[in-house]
């Protein structure tokens, strides 16, 4: 699937970032190779075009964001349906509050709605439905297993039963039955084995299974639709905060500063304490970092770590990498609450390993006091408060003698 | 803790997003805010009630009327939710048969996990 896709994706998602200097605004002067003139007009003007920050650069309108739940839970939301679909296919920023993580809700119910499509067949690569198809295969193939468990029961019951009255009306003895099971054991084991690769070559056809729940479905349609017929959208992009600063801060993308956003992010933001600021601006600092590094940097809480690294985006390939933020300070680690013990860690490793992913513990450290960040936060001067860490990385990764020796 | 006085506006924030969750992609039914409130550490806790298109666990005989408690990521992770607070939300919330509720987490990158708790010791489900 992923192959087939590709060429798709390569043109769907062919910017990494929401800004696209050279390409969006006119096109370099003509580049003539004998005229030395054409040289310097031309650097000229890819240099204004790409360093400077002339009105050429920008997005022609920036992305309004509506920030809900004040600043003790904030969630914020995109709510344009075309800003939602630009954030997402340039850099994979934010996740469909109804969706996986592309926002297709509306394109799904629209399809479900107008009768294109019913929820179990559609689009088969659609996130979606391939979650939704393997939970229906998963449970078709417990269904199974469960009859067939039924009958193994049912023979040792009979077994048993005959075992205790062998003496009497001289019955099947005990090899005989254990080896009636055993038989039916193995006989089962292929069932199971020939089922799910039925399933997978069912996959493979595209051939839809029977989903019986979705067709006894009451779900009503009619509350999502208008006055005039049509699908209201209903979904929003969420952005992390992370990415709400990064499209803010970094790039000039969505239409708020950095400092409106941080007051209605932040709590207390106004007379705010170092101590208020400082597991953001580390999570941030990460979150800046892994980004201008080239990864696409997305939520890692699926897996219980701050973030997954992608080396393009999902579509592309899965994440190689989990990112764990470590707070460098001694003294905030000296404290009982923040101290880490060995089965943090080997719980948080064991479920990446699980997963067939790298664990990275991101350590962030500060190099100027607490009270120089303050002054610079205070002032709004954030591009000297994150320049004023440092990240330093290491791989923990479970080690097994017997197997990691060739 | 700190009470912010838009307190109560901000667990509705997280209501709303359960029940949309609910409603709409995972498609239960008749989504609902209950109306009996229950004061935890300065906080309004409801549940949010609805019926799931299919069983939720092997075990159930049919298909039920499901409880949901939302809960803010950041909260899940101070331990907001205690034991003691289970207790009342089981006591104050819940009818006397209601064998189970569903913490609603809604995290800050637009997703929301669910996790079934069960009042006193339970069987494990079939899988």
């Amino acid at each position: 699937m992923a192959k087939h896709n590709s060429r798709l994706n390569n043109v769907r998602y062919k910017y990494p970032l929401p800004i696209h200097p050279v390409e969006t605004t006119l096109p370099l002067p003509e580049l003539l190779p004998h005229n030395p003139f054409s040289w310097i007009y031309w650097f000229y003007k890819y240099y204004r075009l790409v360093y400077s920050n002339n009105e050429d650069n920008l997005l022609e309108t920036k992305i309004t964001i509506d920030v809900i739940g004040g600043d003790s839970f904030p969630h914020i939301m995109v709510r344009d349906k075309n800003d939602m679909l630009y954030l997402w296919e340039n850099g994979f920023f934010g996740t469909g509050t109804l969706s996986r993580s592309e926002p297709t809700w509306y394109t799904r119910m629209n399809q479900i709605v107008n009768g294109d499509i019913t929820l179990n067949t559609g689009d088969i690569n659609e996130l979606e439905q391939i979650t939704r198809r393997r939970r229906l295969e998963r449970l078709e193939f417990k269904k199974l297993r469960e009859k067939l468990q039924m009958e193994l029961l049912e023979l040792k019951k009979q077994s048993a039963l005959s075992g205790s009255d062998i003496d009497s009306n001289g019955g099947l003895d005990e090899t005989e039955s254990l080896k009636r099971i055993n038989d039916l054991l193995l006989k089962q084991r292929e069932q199971l084995r020939d089922f799910k690769a039925l399933q997978e070559s069912y996959n493979k056809q595209n051939i839809g299974i029977h989903d019986n729940v979705m067709d006894n479905l009451k779900f009503d349609y009619e509350s999502l639709l208008d006055e005039n017929g049509d699908l209201l959208s209903l979904e929003s992009l969420e952005l992390m905060p992370v990415e709400a600063t990064f499209l803010s801060f970094a790039l000039p993308v969505l239409n708020i500063t950095p400092r409106e956003l941080f007051r209605k992010i932040l709590p207390n933001n106004d007379n705010s304490s170092y101590d208020t600021v400082h597991s953001f601006i580390i999570h941030y600092v990460a979150y800046h970092f892994y980004r201008s590094h080239g990864w696409c940097v997305r939520s890692g809480i699926k897996f219980g770590c701050d973030y997954l690294l992608y080396k393009r985006g999902p579509p592309f390939h899965h994440a190689e990498f989990c990112i764990n933020v470590m707070d460098n300070d001694p003294l905030y680690y000296r404290s009982n609450k923040n101290m880490h013990d060995y089965t943090w860690y080997s719980r948080i490793s064991r479920v990446i390993g699980g997963a067939k992913k790298t664990l990275i513990l991101s350590y962030v450290t500060r190099q100027t006091t607490k009270k120089q960040i303050m002054e610079w936060w205070i002032k709004g001067q954030y591009h000297k408060v994150f320049n004023s860490y440092e990240i330093s990385e290491i791989i923990y990764k479970r080690w097994v003698p017997g197997r990691n020796r060739d | 803790m700190e009470i912010h006085s838009s307190d109560s506006n901000d667990r509705s924030v997280i209501e709303t997003l359960v029940k949309e969750n609910l409603s709409y992609f995972q498609y239960w039914t008749d989504v609902q805010l209950e109306d009996k409130a229950l004061s935890w550490r300065g906080t309004d806790l409801r549940l949010v009630s609805g019926i799931p298109p299919n069983k939720l666990s092997n075990d159930d005989s049919e298909i039920q009327r499901e409880y949901i408690l939302p809960v803010n990521m950041t909260q899940h992770k101070e331990e907001f939710i205690t034991l003691e607070c289970l207790d009342l939300v089981f006591e104050k919330l819940c009818n006397k048969d209601t064998r189970r509720i569903i913490l609603g987490i809604v995290n800050s990158d637009g997703t929301i996990v669910f996790y079934s708790i069960y009042n006193g010791i339970h069987k494990p489900k079939k899988n």
